[in-house]
This record gives C-alpha cells, sequence and structure tokens, in this order.
C-alpha cells in the first residue's frame, strides 16, 4: 500500500486528530494520526477516556457486589464477563456448581458470544459505508435480547451470575424459544453471505488490508478472532476448558491470511460454532438445582482463603483473564482485569502505518474494540 | 523451562494458582527471563501489579505468559522495592509499554529503559497514584475542569442584517 | 403558463418576464421533487432495510421532510472560528447554480426546454463539473481538516468521472448527430430489427458508464467518499449547520434529480413515450418517471453497497471506466461509419 518512503518530516506531514468524537471510534477512542496526504505515518491510540478505575472499585467491594461492574467492562458480551467473574470466585472459594447451571451458563454466554458478533457485523460494515447490514444484524440481535432478558431481566449489563449456579433458572420454555432463535439466525446467514461476503467492494476493501503477522500477535498477546484471522487456533474454550464446554464439539475456525477479511469471516464463522454449541448444551440441559442448595448466593459474606489466582475465559473479544489477590479478606486485595481489547488496539500501532485513512476505520473496526473494556 | 535459570527464593509464602508455573524472579533478571520465554513462543498474557508497601515495602509484579500451542501459563512474580525502577521488557513484548504505563501512572512506580513512561489511561499530568492503598481521594485541585477558551469573537453571533 | 407569460411581460417586458417564469418555474419544479425524493430515499432506504421509513407526518410520512426543512431553518447557524468567512458563508449558494442551469436546458416536453440551445448537451456537460467547486470552496474554507480532505477528494473524484461521462454522452451524440437535447428526442430513433429504440438500447456499455458517472458525480454512495461518515465526519460540509448544511443536502438531490433527467433524455428517450404525441401533458410525465427509475437505481445502489476505498475509487475511473468508454466511442464511431 505504501507509495512514498516513510518521513517523519514536519512540513511533509499534518496531525489528524481522530476522536474522540467521531463516527468511528466505536466510544471513545482517540487516534492521533501523522498522514501524509491520506496516507497513515504513524497513529498512536489515547485511551482513557472511559476510565472508571473498575479495579479500585473491586478492592472496595465485597465478591458480590462486584458482581454488576463485570458486565460493565464490555456491555456487548457481559455475560460472559459476569460469569467469569463468578467463576474465578467459585475456583478460588471452591465452591461447587450443579450440573444445570453450567451448562445454562454455556448456552446463556455462547448466545451473548453471537449478540456481540451479530452488532459487530453491523458497526463494521457500517464503518465501511454499508448501512443496511447493520439492521439486518440487529434485528437477529434484538431476537437474543429478547431470550436473554426473559432469563435475566436485563438486554445488557448482565448480573445472573451467582456464586454457586445462576441468580433464574431457564424456564420450562426457554429450549423451545431459544431453538425459535436459532432458526431465525441459521435462515439469514445465506443472505448474510451474499450481501457481505461475496460483495466485490467488501472484498476490496477488506482482503489484504491491515494485516497482522502472527509475531506481532505474540509480542502483544492478541487474543480472541483477531488472532485467530491470522491463523493461530488458539481459543480458551479449547486451550484451557472450563465450565461445561469440554463436554461439547465444536471447532475453531481460523484463516491464515491476518487481514480484515480473515477477522471478518473467523467472525462470522464463530457464529455458527456458537450455534452448534448451544444445540449440544440444549440437548443435554440436565435437571435439578440452578443453584447450589445453601450456597452462598449473595447474601452472606464471602471470604477467600489468602493466595493468588489467575483465571481466564474466552470472551467475543478474546482471553479476558482476572487475577484475583485475596489477603483472606471479604473484599479482594486486588483485582486486574486483562481484557482482551487491550492488547488489540495496542498492535494497531503497527499495523496501521503505510494504510489509507479509510483503511484506519476498517482495520480499527475489524479488531472489535469495546472502548470501556480498554480503559476499564 | 530449564534456560530460564535458578528461581529466586520465595520472599513470601503467598500461594499462587492458575499457572503451569510460577516463578520468583530478581528484577535485574527480568528482561533477560522474558527473553527465553518470547524465544519459546511465549505470548504476553498480563501484567499486574500489586501494592504489597504496607506489609513488605515493595510492590509484586505479576506477568503471566502464555502458549498458543499446547498452553502452559508460566508467571512471573517479581518483589520489587518502591523506590528502585524496574527494568521495562517492552523491548521484548510489545504489550509490556502500555502495561508498563499503567503500572508506572498507577501506582508510581518506575520502569528503567522504557520509550515513553507517560500518563496512559489517567488524564495527563496527574499527580497522585489511585491504585495504591493509601490513596483515598484525589486532591480538590488535581483537576482543573474549567476551560481557559479565549473570550469568543465577534464571529460567534452574526449581527443581525445592518 | 404563457397565459402568465403574457400579463408579466406587460411591466416586465419579454425578456424579463421569460426570466422571472422560468426561474420560479425551476426553482418551483425541483424543489417540490426534491421534497418528495428525500422522501422517497428514506422510504426506499427503510423498505431495503426491513423498517417503514418516516410513517408520523402526514400519510406513511410524506410531509416529513417539510417538517425537517422547518426544523432546520430553525436552527442556530454556526461560523467556525478562523473561517475564510466569504468563500465559507458563498459554498452553500453555489453550489445549488450549475444545478439550476442544467435543469433549465433539459427539455421537458414538446413545449420544449426553458432554454432550447443548439450545443445544450455540451453546455450541460461544462455546467456539471462546476458543482464541485462550491464543494471545494466549502471544504478549504472551513478551517477544518475533515472538510479539506472531503473537498480534496471531492475535486480528484469528480476530474476522473467527468471523462467517462463525457465520453459516454459523446457516444450518443455520434449516433443521434445533434447535440441539441431537444433533437436528440424528437429525432427518428436508431433502429433495431426495423424497431426503433431510444439510444439507450444501442449504447448500452454507455448507459451503464454514465451511471456510474454521475452516480460519483452526485457523491453518492458508493462513490460518497468526499463527505464518507465514517472516516471523515461530514466530509466537506462538517462545518456547516442548520439551513447552510441543508444547501448542501438539497443540493444533492437537485443533483440526482437533475443528472438522472439527463440520463433518461439521453438514453431512455426522454419525454417520448406512446400517446405522447397526441397528449402532450404525458411527456413531462413519462420523463419524470424515467428520472425516478434512474433515481431510484441510485438508490437501491446507495443502500446495498458499502464505499469504496479513495484510491481504489481513482482506479476504477482511470483504469477501467475511461478505456471502455474511449474504446466505445471509438466502436460507434467505426459502426456509425460502416453503416453509413
Amino acid at each position: 500500500m505504501r507509495t512514498h518512503p516513510p518521513t517523519t518530516d514536519p512540513l511533509d506531514t499534518y496531525t489528524l486528530n481522530m476522536g474522540p468524537q467521531h463516527p468511528s471510534t466505536h466510544g471513545v477512542l482517540r487516534l492521533l494520526l501523522t498522514l501524509r496526504g491520506e496516507e497513515i505515518v504513524t497513529a498512536e491510540p489515547v485511551i482513557g477516556y472511559s476510565h472508571r478505575a473498575h479495579e479500585k472499585m473491586a478492592e472496595n467491594r465485597t465478591y458480590a457486589q462486584f458482581l454488576p461492574n463485570t458486565s460493565r467492562q464490555d456491555y456487548l458480551s457481559g455475560m460472559i464477563y459476569n460469569f467469569a467473574w463468578v467463576e474465578a470466585v467459585e475456583k478460588m472459594a471452591g465452591i461447587p456448581v450443579p450440573e444445570r447451571a453450567l451448562v445454562a451458563r454455556v448456552i446463556l454466554a455462547e448466545f451473548n458470544r453471537i449478540a456481540s458478533h451479530l452488532l459487530w457485523i453491523g458497526a463494521f460494515l457500517l464503518d465501511l459505508g454499508a448501512p443496511t447490514p447493520f439492521l439486518y444484524c440487529w434485528d437477529d440481535r434484538e431476537a437474543i435480547l429478547f431470550l436473554l432478558e426473559s432469563v435475566t431481566g436485563s438486554r445488557l449489563t448482565y448480573a445472573s451470575g451467582r456464586f454457586g449456579g445462576l441468580a433464574r433458572d431457564l424456564d420450562a420454555d426457554f429450549p423451545r424459544r431459544a431453538r425459535e432463535v436459532i432458526a431465525k439466525l441459521r435462515a439469514r446467514w445465506p443472505e448474510y453471505d451474499r450481501l457481505i461476503e461475496d460483495n466485490v467492494i467488501f472484498r476490496n476493501r477488506a482482503i489484504g488490508v491491515g494485516v497482522l503477522t502472527r509475531d506481532q500477535c505474540r509480542s502483544y498477546g492478541v487474543t480472541g478472532p483477531t488472532l485467530r484471522g491470522s491463523g493461530v487456533p488458539y481459543d480458551v474454550r479449547k486451550a484451557e476448558p472450563y465450565g461445561a464446554y469440554p463436554r461439547f464439539e465444536f471447532d475453531i475456525p481460523t484463516r491464515p491470511e491476518g487481514d480484515v477479511f480473515a477477522r471478518y469471516w473467523v467472525r462470522v464463522q464463530e457464529m455458527r460454532q456458537s450455534v452448534r454449541i448451544i444445540e449440544q448444551a440444549l440437548d443435554q440441559l440436565p435437571g435439578g438445582p440452578f443453584l447450589e442448595p445453601g450456597s452462598i448466593g449473595v447474601k452472606k459474606r464471602l471470604k477467600l482463603p489468602v493466595g493468588t489466582q489467575y483465571y481466564a475465559v474466552e470472551s467475543a473479544r478474546g482471553h479476558y483473564g482476572i487475577l484475583l489477590v485475596s489477603e483472606g479478606g471479604a473484599e479482594p486485595y486486588r483485582a486486574k482485569f486483562r481484557t482482551p481489547s487491550y492488547p488489540n488496539l495496542a498492535v494497531l500501532t503497527e499495523a496501521m502505518p503505510g494504510t489509507l485513512v479509510a483503511d484506519a476505520v476498517a482495520i480499527l473496526g475489524s479488531t472489535d474494540l469495546v472502548m470501556p473494556e480498554v480503559d476499564r | 523451562m530449564d534456560a530460564l535459570g535458578a528461581s529466586v527464593s520465595a520472599p513470601t509464602e503467598h500461594p499462587f494458582s492458575g499457572a503451569a508455573e510460577a516463578r520468583w524472579v530478581a528484577p535485574g533478571r527480568l528482561v533477560e527471563a522474558s527473553r527465553v520465554l518470547r524465544e519459546a513462543g511465549y505470548f504476553f498474557e498480563s501484567m499486574t501489579c500489586v501494592d504489597r508497601i504496607a506489609a513488605h515495602g515493595v510492590f509484586e509484579l505479576i506477568y503471566t505468559f502464555n502458549r498458543w500451542e499446547a498452553a502452559s501459563r508460566v508467571a512471573f512474580r517479581v518483589w520489587a522495592p518502591a523506590t528502585e525502577p524496574v527494568p521495562s521488557i517492552s523491548g521484548v513484548f510489545g504489550a509490556a509499554n502500555w502495561n508498563e504505563r499503567e503500572a508506572w501512572e498507577f501506582y508510581g512506580l518506575a520502569f528503567s529503559g522504557h520509550p515513553n513512561l507517560t500518563w496512559l489511561l489517567l488524564p495527563e499530568g496527574t499527580e497522585f497514584h489511585p491504585l495504591l492503598k493509601s490513596f483515598t481521594a484525589p486532591p480538590a485541585s488535581s483537576y482543573d475542569d474549567s476551560l481557559t477558551a479565549p473570550p469568543p469573537p465577534d464571529d460567534a453571533h452574526p449581527p443581525a442584517h445592518h | 403558463m404563457s397565459a402568465l407569460h403574457a400579463l408579466l411581460a406587460g411591466p416586465l417586458g419579454g425578456f424579463g418576464a421569460t426570466l422571472l417564469v422560468g426561474v420560479v418555474g425551476i426553482m418551483g419544479y425541483l424543489t417540490f421533487n426534491v421534497l418528495f425524493l428525500i422522501w422517497l430515499e428514506r422510504k426506499v432506504a427503510g423498505h431495503i432495510q426491513r423498517r417503514l421509513g418516516p410513517m408520523e407526518v402526514g400519510p406513511h410520512g410524506v410531509l416529513q421532510t417539510v417538517a425537517d426543512m422547518l426544523k432546520l431553518l430553525g436552527k442556530q447557524l454556526l461560523t467556525p472560528v478562523a473561517t475564510d468567512r466569504f468563500v465559507y458563508l458563498l459554498a452553500p449558494l453555489l453550489v445549488f447554480l450549475p444545478t439550476m442551469c442544467v435543469a433549465s436546458l433539459i427539455p421537458l416536453g414538446r413545449a420544449q426546454a426553458f432554454a432550447d440551445m443548439p450545443y445544450g448537451l455540451i453546455i450541460i456537460v461544462t455546467l456539471s463539473g462546476l458543482t464541485v467547486l462550491a464543494i471545494f470552496m466549502a471544504g478549504w474554507a472551513s478551517n477544518n481538516k475533515y472538510a479539506v480532505l472531503g473537498g480534496m477528494r471531492s475535486v480528484a473524484q469528480v476530474v476522473a468521472y467527468e471523462i467517462p461521462v463525457l465520453l459516454a454522452v459523446l457516444s450518443v451524440v455520434l449516433v443521434a448527430g445533434t447535440t441539441n437535447l431537444h433533437q436528440l428526442v424528437t429525432n427518428p430513433w436508431p433502429r433495431l430489427l426495423g424497431v426503433p429504440v431510444p439510444y439507450g438500447v444501442v449504447e448500452p456499455l454507455a448507459a451503464v458508464i454514465f451511471f456510474i458517472g454521475i452516480t460519483a458525480e452526485t457523491n453518492r454512495a458508493p462513490f460518497d467518499i468526499p463527505e464518507a461518515e465514517s472516516e471523515l465526519v461530514g466530509g466537506f460540509h462538517t462545518e456547516y449547520s442548520g439551513m447552510r448544511f441543508a444547501m448542501f443536502f438539497f443540493a444533492e438531490y437537485t443533483n440526482m434529480l437533475v443528472l438522472g433527467a439527463l440520463g433518461a433524455t439521453l438514453f431512455l428517450g426522454g419525454f417520448r413515450g406512446p400517446f405522447q404525441g397526441a397528449v402532450p401533458l404525458l411527456g413531462p410525465v413519462y420523463l419524470l418517471l424515467k428520472t425516478y427509475l434512474v433515481v431510484f437505481v441510485m438508490m437501491w445502489a446507495r443502500w446495498t453497497f458499502p464505499r469504496l476505498r479513495f484510491d481504489q475509487l481513482m482506479s476504477f475511473a482511470w483504469k477501467l471506466l475511461i478505456p471502455l468508454a474511449l474504446a466505445n466511442l471509438v466502436a460507434t464511431a467505426v459502426v456509425l461509419g460502416v453503416l453509413a
């Protein structure tokens, strides 16, 4: 793409301050671009506009009080973050979880993952200047949100995990409704393929743009679909299986190119794998309690043993890690949230130079950033 | 992991779980040890700073690295005296750049050899370190939210027709 | 019209009356159509996107655009600090002018166009490129980097796409043998297997190139890079608010309408249609229907395709459209020579 030798001559270049108010920075990201014409010479992300000090809040709240914070880190796949916190605490405290809750968590988390990917496809295509797929994806996502709302009572920022299970059980009608939603999703996929993937303009905008090499991914700790688009089959659900995931069959879609198109393709395929998992989980959904009888829930004060623990899950954006340090108190001594968007954004300083402004928007969009998750 | 050499003897009994190997590393050997992992194909997973000043007068730095193929997490635990800079590993792992800036602004822990040790998440010029256990609330004068914009020129309110 | 003209000719003189009736007539015609077009665009977008579009103001929301215009009229006009004030204020006024002139040249029916000129087509091609000057003025004067980028993109784009449009128009001129738009429509059409067909049928490639070209000239998606909102916020009109923004918005639709009418005149037979000879009033109706057909396809494309990248857009024009249009022009000339 590069047409000129790199330059830092101030007379040759100018600075474009993209964001924090900009239609394509997905929240409040500021990109400090040094441009030569429309070509990017350097790109520096400036972050922190939605920093809310979640890590400090965690030190001042009990484990249960912190529950609602988790889904506010990444509000697009909040369920996964919520369960990650619950599971990290359960693991450290040794709280048993009934079978039904384990499988139900997988179902809810995978639905949330699909909802997140759908939103991403819509927003990404909007970045590329195609407004129509956005509304189709929104329509599909709405069906999922209705379903999740019927179980958890909220649409976006869930707090439905409990230490030892779930806040509410899946009702008897849930499997039927879930299968209806799946049928709706399935019916739309060929349409998406024709509208987006086969579109020559989309392919021209996406193929060969914003290539991330494996070594860059390794150096920055890039994970999730962004990494799998660079041909690395790394998925925490397979690498360090947690919850009920080991009992379900699914593949890790990867694509070797590492460009914008590969990242798009991987997410589209991932939705299909998620549906596969959900269908198996619905078939195997056991009966029994949804919350460990006599479990701690949120009412009693929970104290964790002294120690440090790292716990990771696969969120819609990648490897989400929680490092919990306990000194035996009712509050964490330290909680570190290793959010996937953070390295996925950091690596862009290397991926953007040499591309055009329009590519910057495409590359930024293709990494599926959620800024509150970067800033925490 | 023999290439990492001998581990520093544990300065505390505080247990670590969730990693295949948690190893105490002396600050001076950090760059060398992380380079061994980089060459062995590990990726940078996370970095955490823990305030242990009240009890031990140090920060505990926890670096975790992992592998894509056959995941096995390696954690480096560094017992870093609060006053001495820790060698930066941003030359080895690109991800360390932002993580070290974060530790610097939130804890005031300096990193030597960092290319751009400045504010990342906090506003530029923040003079307190909010994740320190000793931190309570920002001093009242730390934020100047008043915009010192020049008075609007006549242009801003175009006069009616003359 | 002619009675009104005679009435006004008393106080104003013949030329003055013609000018007044013409300008008011064209303005009224364009404004009414543009208000309808904006509504239509929103309806088309809505139905393509599985929703209804405007439904609240008037039946099926037909008055929505009027309501929006009233809202825009009521908005405060902000002038950013350090703009080139004269140019900044002039741009939204100028953006209309070329389109207005072009509109006056397009024949509506047997009663001819407002200005029927022997070299009408040449004048149209000359004028339609001028809109970009106003757009660049807006971008330059705004004192905003996004606006400058948008303005520069716009100039490059229009310069590139003028050429294939001109070449496509020339192919039709070769077939028709005239640059007068009225004659172009009323002259005997070329015959294909003995049936008279509009020029679009004998010049399909020119029609397609012309359509792509006018889509780019009107800054419509997938060629809307001068205002690409996901990249340049608003492009050249980033710093315009209220009615000043509305002028640009209006100009885009006016442009669509006028260039759509030109396309309909050149390739789809203009105001000619069944029974039009017997019922002259059908002429403008036919033209309008054909214009809307062109415009509808433009809308359809907009709500289906993503946006091209700037360099792709340029190489598409220079490396594909212009050689194709040239080849088509030469082929047309050769075929005409052989037939003659």
